[in-house]
């Protein structure tokens, strides 16, 4: 282009440098061209402006955005995986995963309104512009076209679930109209239900019959849907796995569906699922194969008063249930307890989350909902080693490669529970056998009978056996049982029985006060304090205060206004005391120990300590006053006999045995095998060698000696008072202590809703003197329901002439004497133990002869070791 | 440079084509519309097919638009053969009409069968063995209109006299948005400033105008469908880093500036960027949201080039208004290079996340026969004006004393 100079050149009005714009007109002497210069400019700066855009978005997102992008072209799925068994000892599987799959479709699906819902949605979408301007019958007709392809559609689905499953679709169709059926069912008695109560309440308000309107209203709320309309409802309970895996890819699939086909007014597409609806729930039943079975119980070896001839068989149910715990489904918490054991723990968090490739992670241990969470005793305490974490499988939706992350089963767990003696024990305190329900002999002809618990009432409480060598418990009872299958037909009858608590694990998770089986425990550590010599006497006066007669009693005084002194004609050595449970004896150690003594005494023997046992909460027994008053040495008297404010539990009690008869060794108690949180620790309580003979010996002779506490139960036939030693198993050796502690009353609010258990807390009480009989406050709207002595009975067992392989301990609630009511029940355990191959009793070359020795023959046994 | 006069007297092929030597930069305007075009097939086609085909040429969209381009360039070459004048003096004829199609579009009783609403709007006419657009050819005719009518005019030097021009636009305005399709609604306004600045309005006018409308944008807000405001909605709160809406009301925008930043700087092979624009599921791909397939495809440098083949386009269009000295030919070439032009930067800016997504496509590149036999027209136009440009003006032009 020719330049040319200007033609007019006068400076430019209002530009912004009057120098620029002369050059400009020099340069470009036509406005026209300047002015198509400004818009080149302008077209100029905006391009700019985009090009720099896309150069810093490349630059800045490129890779995330990439990796975003990546990630629609991979499909992820979970998969499944098994929960860890649960064994006992033997290898006895207590709990195992079944894999279970049941298919459902939604309700909406079901109910046939999805395929007009859907339709009249996409067609409002597709013209929305024109959709005000349409005539109701123009509408109508579009809906109707597009609804038809949609229901067209759910058929097609139904046909690939047939397909995939072998079910007939006449049979899936009658069944998903079952399921419509019984939701309607459902939502038809709410409706009524809801319907009622309003027009009750309306007629209460206003004292008038509803009008059309009101009436509208309230038809309205009635009908309003119930909660399973909007879920997933299943029609084929338990498919096979292979079914379920093809209907779990079937139910991820999509496509587009055209509803108005190539009508030109409609292009978009609807993406909808390619089986309308189709859900697949893994519903994975755990299986507890052996929480119910047949227990043979020989009726020829129980007491006489119930001996009975040959073997009956008892149906047991909730066979180590406390111990086992059970499924639940999942609630908010897991997912938090989930997130801290993930933080707390690199280890598992290494193992569980995956780090994808789009930059966030994945816990393949995470909850969601529909899973099973573990809920006490075993599974829930080992929820985290049992659960084990899902596989991944990853498809790569663009060239179809599917790649897997294996799941990884949970761990099994193995107890050191034996099944079977577990299932032995339990049938010994099942009452239908008779041992654990209140009978006449279970208190001497001159105790008043409980007024609480009448003749036949069953009788809860708590057996443990500890192995005296390792400390592993081979069998833990707590009755009444809590059954999976009552657990799950009838929760309340598990979870709201305040009498009974038939959930609660008494043998770890209930404090008992232990009574008069603390007497050995408490001359060792007398002995080991200086507070008494082994081989001290003390003199039995019936009475600790020589001037206050009804107050700190022998219970020998109490019955018979007797000592033990002038029964034996001499005073007292420790195993004397510990033979006749003389309470003078050790209201004095109590006094000479003092408070702070006499805690430590129990203290070393367990009291207030847990041992993380991982079958559900423990408790680990209390000293002291509730209100957290000091204590005086009134209380270290009473503690001297295991009354006052001492409490523990039945697994305390024997661990505190098993220690004694170690020597003084004590060994952390265990039910988890190869638990690697606890090493096998070991404390040395340094007892004086001798005062352990001497607390043994007390221990042999109460059982063996006539004398003894625990030595006989004795009942009247035909008016004829007879008597039978407590423990007869020819060739093994039983020695023992019983204890018949002072319970708090339990008291229920006898309101009929809320019902609510208040209990009396322990006060310093004398064996003999029932205090809280005494003192009985019965408040308005409180029943005593259960009121009497705890029955007790701790004993060592083991081959004759060997030391002590077994501690048993027992404890029956409100049931009055140790020697009589959990005496029996222990002499049962030692012969489970026998039966399981436990004890080989001396003589006997077979486990299995020992079972079932002569009735006749126990008098022999009792000659011998009197 | 060869005479048209001269040796051929007779009407022959020859005579009509003599003028072609004078065509210039118009050449440059035609290379930069064909390597458009191609671009646009290739892209569609990336678009198009989820899997490389090699035993295939392209995919049957991009087929299609290739027969497309066939009948664009077709009738491009048709619009030269005519001297423009003879065009031009009809123009106030094609305004009518289209202005005929556009009210006929908005009558409700038209059946279903020739008008039917299409994403919501009632864009589009069946004839039977295609769609058409009117509001497409619409944008010719009104460029045409406006110069017109402007060609000889200074009264829009003053205030008032930006009323006239402002009616000429704003009939098919109102008429598009009533579709509504607000996208090509919104390009007429540039094209008008673009052709009042041109044709010498004073600037200081214009400013008042836009700083008004500035003003008063936010009364219009309420106005708005709900579709549109959600759409300004979403744009705020992209900008704003705000991701909550990705899935939903910026669905579409955050699905192709992922794929657009995918891309990264030099772009991705072919087969990772066909089955990342599949399996994301960019909607109108391979028309409205071309040009994040081709920076997915091609990446920051294959976009930046676009936009240069633009800026080559767009400057080679002011070049020849510049070169005619005709003032209808200058206000036309003008028009029709603002249309271009704010489609372009309305398309590659709610691609790339500065504006709201409206539909509107990418001159030359996204899929549609309307769309891209109208900018090909456009390019013969403009060829024509050069071809029978006068060698000296009849008079001087837009030339005022300021500005």
């Amino acid at each position: 282009m020719i330049l040319r100079p200007p033609v007019e050149g006068r400076a430019g009005q209002g530009a912004a440098s009057p120098h620029a714009m002369s050059m400009l007109k020099t340069l470009l002497p036509r406005m026209f061209h300047r002015r198509v210069l400004l818009l080149l400019t302008a077209m100029g700066i905006a391009l700019s402006a985009l090009g720099f855009q896309i150069v810093r978005v490349a630059a800045a997102r490129g890779d995330s955005a990439l990796a975003a992008a990546e990630s629609k072209l991979i499909r992820r799925q979970m998969t499944p995986t098994v929960r860890g068994r649960i064994l006992d000892r033997k290898g006895r599987i207590l709990a195992q995963d079944k894999p279970s799959y049941d298919v459902a479709i939604t309700y909406e699906v079901l109910a046939e309104t999805w395929p007009t819902d859907r339709a009249g949605r996409f067609v409002r979408r597709a013209y929305r512009e024109q959709w005000p301007d349409l005539t109701a019958s123009q509408r109508e007709e579009l809906i109707t076209r597009a609804a038809a392809v949609y229901r067209d559609h759910v058929s097609r689905g139904f046909l690939r679930v047939s397909q995939a499953t072998g079910v007939p679709v006449d049979q899936l169709v009658a069944a998903g109209r079952e399921a419509l059926e019984t939701v309607r069912r459902m939502h038809a008695s709410v409706s009524d239900r809801r319907r009622r109560s309003d027009l009750d309440a309306f007629r209460a308000r206003n004292r008038r019959e509803p009008d059309a309107e009101e009436l509208r209203t309230i038809e309205r709320r009635a009908g309003a849907p119930i909660r399973e309309m909007s879920q997933a409802r299943v029609i084929l309970p338990r498919v096979p796995d292979a079914a379920a895996f093809a209907l779990r890819d079937l139910a991820d699939e999509q496509i587009d569906l055209r509803p108005l086909g190539d009508d030109p007014g409609a292009r978009a597409d609807d993406r909808v699922e390619l089986v309308p609806g189709l859900r697949v729930f893994d519903t994975g039943d755990r299986d507890y194969p052996l929480d119910s079975m047949e227990i043979e119980v020989d009726l020829t070896q129980l007491p006489t008063p119930i001996r009975g001839n040959g073997k009956e068989r008892v149906f047991l149910e909730g066979v180590a249930s406390h111990l086992i715990g059970w499924m639940r489904e999942v609630w908010v918490d897991d997912e938090h307890a989930r997130r801290d054991l993930l933080k707390n723990s690199p280890s598992e968090e290494a193992r569980a989350v995956l780090d994808l490739p789009d930059g966030t992670t994945k816990d393949r241990g995470e909850y969601i909902e529909g899973d099973r969470v573990g809920q006490a005793g075993v599974e829930g305490a080992m929820e985290a080693t049992l659960r084990g974490l899902r596989g991944m499988r990853t498809r790569s939706v663009d060239s179809g490669v599917t790649q897997e992350i294996p799941p990884e089963p949970g761990r099994d767990v193995q107890l050191s529970i034996d099944i079977m003696l577990q299932a032995r024990v339990q049938a010994a305190m099942t009452p239908t056998v008779g041992l654990a329900k209140v009978q006449d002999w279970h208190r001497s002809a001159t105790e008043p009978a409980n007024p609480t618990m009448p003749a036949g009432t069953p009788i809860n409480g708590a057996a443990v056996v500890v192995d005296v060598d390792t400390g592993e418990i081979l069998a833990m009872v707590s009755t009444p049982p809590a059954p999976q299958r009552l657990r799950r037909d009838d929760p309340e009858a598990v979870f709201d029985d305040p009498l009974n608590l038939p959930y609660l694990n008494r043998a770890i998770d209930r404090p008992y006060p232990p009574g008069s089986i603390v007497k050995p425990l408490m001359f060792v550590e007398a002995v080991r304090r200086g507070s008494i010599r082994a081989d001290e006497q003390i003199e039995c006066t019936g009475h600790l205060l020589p001037n206050q007669p009804n107050m700190l009693q022998c219970w020998i005084w109490k019955r018979y206004k007797q000592t033990h002194s002038s029964q034996l004609e001499h005073d007292l050595a420790g195993a004397d005391a510990i033979m006749v449970s003389c309470n003078i004896f050790f209201f004095t150690l109590g006094r000479r120990m003092g408070v702070d003594g006499i805690t430590t005494a129990y203290r070393d023997f367990g009291v207030g300590r847990v041992w993380d046992l991982s079958i559900g909460p423990e408790n680990g027994g209390f000293i002291g006053r509730p209100v957290g008053d000091p204590l005086e040495l009134g209380d270290a008297i009473q503690m001297g006999i295991g009354q006052g404010p001492i409490t523990w539990t039945p697994l305390h009690a024997a661990c505190a045995y098993a220690t004694l008869a170690r020597g003084g060794v004590v060994v952390r108690p265990s039910i988890i095998r190869h638990d690697r949180r606890h090493a096998r620790a070991t404390t040395e309580l340094d007892l004086p060698p001798a005062a352990v003979s001497v607390a043994l010996e007390g221990l042999r002779r109460s059982v063996n000696e006539e004398l003894g506490s625990g030595h006989a139960i004795s009942y009247y036939r035909n008016g004829v008072r007879e008597s039978e030693p407590t423990f007869n198993t020819r060739g093994v050796r039983v020695i023992g202590k019983t204890g018949t502690a002072t319970a708090p009353d339990l008291k229920l609010a006898r309101a009929e809703s809320g019902e609510k258990i208040e209990e009396e807390t322990p006060e310093g009480e004398s064996d003999g003197v029932n205090a809280s009989e005494a003192r009985r406050v019965n408040k308005q709207g409180v029943e005593v329901v259960r009121s009497g002595d705890h029955s007790w009975f701790v004993v060592l067992a083991g081959r004759e002439g060997e030391s002590p392989r077994y501690a048993i301990a027992v404890v029956m609630e409100y049931a009055g004497s140790g020697g009589r009511v959990s005496g029996p029940i222990c002499n049962q355990i030692v012969k489970a133990l026998v039966a399981e191959g436990y004890l080989q009793p001396v003589d006997a070359p077979s486990p299995g002869a020992s079972d079932d020795p002569p009735a006749d023959e126990n008098n022999s046994d009792e000659q011998e070791n009197g | 440079m060869p005479s048209a006069s001269g040796p051929y007297r007779s009407w022959s092929i020859g005579r009509i084509l003599a003028p072609i030597g004078r065509i210039g930069p118009g050449w440059i305007l035609i290379a930069a519309s064909l390597a458009l075009s191609i671009i646009g097939i290739v892209s569609i086609d990336v678009a198009d097919a989820p899997k490389p085909h090699p035993e295939t040429w392209l995919s049957p969209v991009a087929s299609r638009q290739a027969v497309y381009l066939a009948v664009a360039v077709a009738a491009a070459a048709l619009i030269v053969l005519p001297n423009y004048r003879w065009i031009a003096y009809a123009s106030w004829v094609y305004y009518a009409v289209s202005i005929g199609l556009l009210i006929f579009l908005l009558i409700p009783v038209v059946p279903w069968s020739i008008v039917a609403p299409r994403n919501g709007a009632r864009s589009w006419i069946n004839l039977g063995f295609t769609d058409f657009q009117p509001s497409e050819p619409a944008k010719i005719a009104y460029a045409m209109a406006l110069a017109w009518y402007m060609r000889y005019r200074t009264e829009h030097r003053r205030f008032t006299g930006l009323l006239p021009p402002a009616i000429i636009t704003g009939i098919p305005i109102a008429l598009i948005t009533l579709q509504p399709d607000l996208g090509t609604a919104s390009l007429f306004i540039p094209a008008l400033f673009a052709v009042l600045i041109a044709a010498g309005a004073r600037l200081r006018h214009l400013a008042i105008i836009v700083m008004l409308a500035a003003m008063s944008a936010p009364a219009v807000y309420p106005v708005l469908k709900p579709h549109q405001q959600q759409r300004i909605v979403g744009l705020i709160k992209q900008l704003k880093g705000d991701t909550s809406e990705d899935q939903d009301l910026n669905f579409q925008a955050a699905a192709a500036q992922t794929l657009a930043a995918a891309g990264g700087m030099t772009g991705l092979p072919d087969e990772r960027s066909r089955s990342l624009l599949h399996f994301n599921r960019l909607p109108e791909r391979h028309n409205d949201m071309v040009f994040a397939v081709i920076l997915n495809r091609f990446g920051a440098l294959g976009g930046l080039f676009v936009l240069g083949l633009y800026a080559v386009w767009f400057g080679a269009a002011l070049l020849c208004a510049g070169l005619t000295k005709d003032p209808f030919g200058r206000l036309v070439t003008v028009a029709l290079a603002a249309f271009v032009g704010a489609q372009v930067f309305i398309n590659v800016g709610m691609n790339v996340g500065l504006l709201p997504i409206i539909g509107i496509t990418l001159p030359y590149v996204s899929y549609g026969g309307s769309s891209l036999v109208t900018v090909w027209v456009m390019v013969g136009l403009v060829a024509n004006i050069m071809m029978r440009r006068p060698k000296t003006g009849p008079r001087r032009s837009f030339e005022f004393i300021d500005g």
